[in-house]
């Protein structure tokens, strides 16, 4: 799957909103879109995953993760590195979120996956962390936009 | 790409290019790049130059924001940059260590030529990839306490050394004899403790790799020859770092960095080169959270030694010590020191960040091994997998210029996105198999994402480093087998 979607194209069609990928000579962007910020948080999310995995995996295990941060742009960095920690630190991992409530100090999400295996699930990329370099968090009336640069 | 770089850069000489501060109102001393004319379009071609000018705001920066030939885009530092601030009055930027905290490599000679060890190649390499740990997820060998792994931050090689994973001579062939002091490992947090627990002894994936080589040319036979090189004979490359553990403790300090910018005042063009004072609480912190993962990286680095040490004793079926399976030296590539520089004819207490940069001290150095004092501290240039890598000393040049320090490697010039729809996973191991070169990985993306044609031409880079005087040539060697996670 993988080999199909980098290179700036569009990865899903989950919304009329897309997850694009930015080239960056030794990293990886993802440009999330949405209706709305919870939208494109979930986007984000999807993009995040869709790096990750070749193949599927199951919604056994839910999760709810609560982020408080100074900045919007700090809970979406904050909300992506969450994931990465998730998947090395306690091997969840996460294949589907839902934002529960967002407001400009706090974040609360409910997260859907299963047991990280490296037996099952093949990763395809190492993601070492969200990075603050070109951050972008965009709302206007009708949709929103955020652009991360991932250390991988 | 069309991500080109559009400022100006005006010729110093034919090794030498300077960004002046009119470039960009604010940056506090002048750019410099290490670069053969031949190499500026693919440095040009991304925002890496931009990156060097942003550098140059960091309150306290001396001298110059450096840029070695290799450099290419990062995240708020460009990769292959350096840069040093005064402890008085200047920062520490996490962004100028980058997540990958202590990545390095280190060389193992052996006494084994080339063609005994060709006919069983394939042999080696699958072995090496079946013992050592790689990929995403995957655990180490070891099992430890928390305690332990306090022990690891704090230890670092020595560690590992007093595990029976090396000898006291590992120590001495490691920069900072494989621990910094002054690492705090109560200022690492449970997230940090709970992603590198598993990971010790693991090489993880990415640019991460493990290469058996041969040395192919001696440049400087009798620097060569005392360091136990001779044409024909295998060494190893072990290129890892500091795993979940540092890109954690990376992570976890931004915000408090952030936070900190504004309470001192501080204000830089990007994010990423959130900083503190070297003298406050939230400076001093990093440096001794960035110690313990240092630590960590050097402990890492020296059990995958004595896995493939013992991968060897396995397919050879000789002891390690027959095969005189030596350090040569063990190079860390992205860190930040406390070291003496003269400035401005001043001898001053600068913050060394080297962000995909070497430690290159001179001969004579007290902090260099006593066998490297004649000729200058081994630098390790890895190349990419299909070409070769260098193997180098400094010269009294690059503690003047560079406060002690040169490139890292080949650096990259095509994103991991087209490398991957350039190439195929399976076809580039084909075509590596076919020049005789045995390659093994976890995943064909991760294998396409590090293809040769990805990096810089490694001899352009050398010859930058040489050409301007930083550095000296000792042996070129190719690789015969890599594994990678």
């Amino acid at each position: 799957m993988l080999k199909d979607i980098l290179g700036g194209d569009v990865v899903s069609n989950l919304t009329k909103f897309p997850v694009v990928y930015i080239e960056h000579t030794s990293d990886i962007g993802i440009r999330a879109s949405g209706k709305t910020l919870e939208e494109a948080l979930e986007n984000l999310g999807y993009g995040v995953v869709n790096l990750w995995l070749e193949d599927g995996g199951e919604l056994i295990e839910e999760r709810e993760i609560e982020i408080n941060a100074d900045t919007k742009e700090d809970l979406v960095v904050a909300f992506v590195n969450e994931l990465i920690y998730l998947l090395e630190g306690e091997r969840f991992l996460t294949l589907k979120c839902k934002v529960l409530k967002l407001t400009d100090n706090h974040l609360k999400v409910s997260l859907k996956g299963e047991r990280f295996s490296p037996e099952k699930h093949k990763l395809a990329i190492q993601i070492k962390a969200c990075t603050y370099h070109n951050l972008k968090v965009e709302q206007n009336e009708d949709d929103c936009l955020i652009e991360v640069i991932l250390d991988v | 790409m069309s991500n080109q770089w559009k400022g100006k850069i005006n010729k110093i000489d034919d090794y030498r290019w300077e960004i002046p501060c009119s470039y960009k109102p604010g940056m506090r001393v002048p750019g410099i790049i290490y670069a053969k004319e031949k190499m500026l379009p693919s440095i040009f071609a991304d925002q890496a130059l931009e990156q060097v000018a942003n550098v140059a705001f960091l309150p306290g920066i001396v001298k110059y924001s450096i840029g070695m030939p290799d450099i290419h885009w990062g995240y708020g530092f460009p990769i292959g940059g350096v840069a040093a601030t005064n402890v008085e009055n200047g920062v520490i930027s996490p962004g100028g260590i980058g997540f990958d905290i202590n990545c390095g490599v280190r060389m193992i000679k052996t006494n084994i030529e080339a063609k005994e060890i060709k006919p069983i190649m394939e042999k080696l390499v699958t072995q090496l990839f079946s013992d050592i740990p790689t990929g995403i997820g995957s655990k180490g060998k070891l099992s430890l306490s928390e305690r332990e792994l306090k022990k690891v931050m704090e230890k670092g090689s020595k560690w590992a050394v007093e595990r029976g994973f090396g000898t006291d001579t590992d120590l001495e062939f490691t920069e900072e004899n494989g621990a910094l002091e002054g690492a705090d490992p109560d200022l690492v947090n449970q997230k940090a403790i709970n992603r590198g627990l598993p990971q010790v002894g693991t090489l993880g994936s990415g640019n991460h790799f493990i290469e058996v080589q041969e040395v192919v040319e001696v440049f400087d036979e009798k620097v060569a020859n005392k360091l136990g090189l001779y044409m024909g004979i295998v060494t190893v490359l072990i290129h890892s770092g500091s795993r979940g553990l540092g890109h954690q403790i990376t992570t976890d300090i931004l915000p408090v960095m952030k936070k900190a910018m504004n309470k001192y005042g501080i204000s830089v063009p990007d994010q990423q080169l959130a900083c503190a004072p070297l003298s406050s609480l939230e400076g001093k912190q990093y440096l001794s959270a960035m110690k313990a993962a240092a630590n960590y990286a050097w402990a890492n680095r020296q059990c995958l030694t004595n896995w493939v040490r013992e991968v060897f004793e396995k397919v050879l079926k000789r002891s390690s010590s027959t095969l005189s399976m030596s350090l040569i030296y063990d190079v860390a590539h992205n860190i930040a020191k406390i070291e003496k520089h003269k400035v401005n004819g001043k001898e001053i207490m600068v913050c060394v960040h080297r962000k995909g940069a070497t430690r290159a001290f001179p001969p004579g150095h007290p902090q260099i091994p006593a066998l490297h004092r004649d000729f200058g501290q081994v630098i390790i240039i890895p190349g990419d997998m299909g070409t070769a890598s260098y193997l180098l000393y400094a010269t009294p040049r690059a503690m003047e210029e560079t406060f002690g320090s040169t490139c890292h490697g080949a650096g990259r010039v095509w994103s991991r996105s087209e490398a991957k729809r350039r190439i195929k996973g399976v076809e580039l191991r084909n075509r590596l198999e076919a020049e005789g070169i045995i390659v093994r990985a976890q995943g064909m993306a991760t294998l396409a994402e590090e293809t040769p044609e990805a990096y810089k031409d490694i001899e352009l880079v050398v010859d930058s480093v040489v050409g301007a005087g930083l550095a000296k040539k000792i042996a070129k060697f190719r690789p015969l087998g890599v594994i990678k996670g």
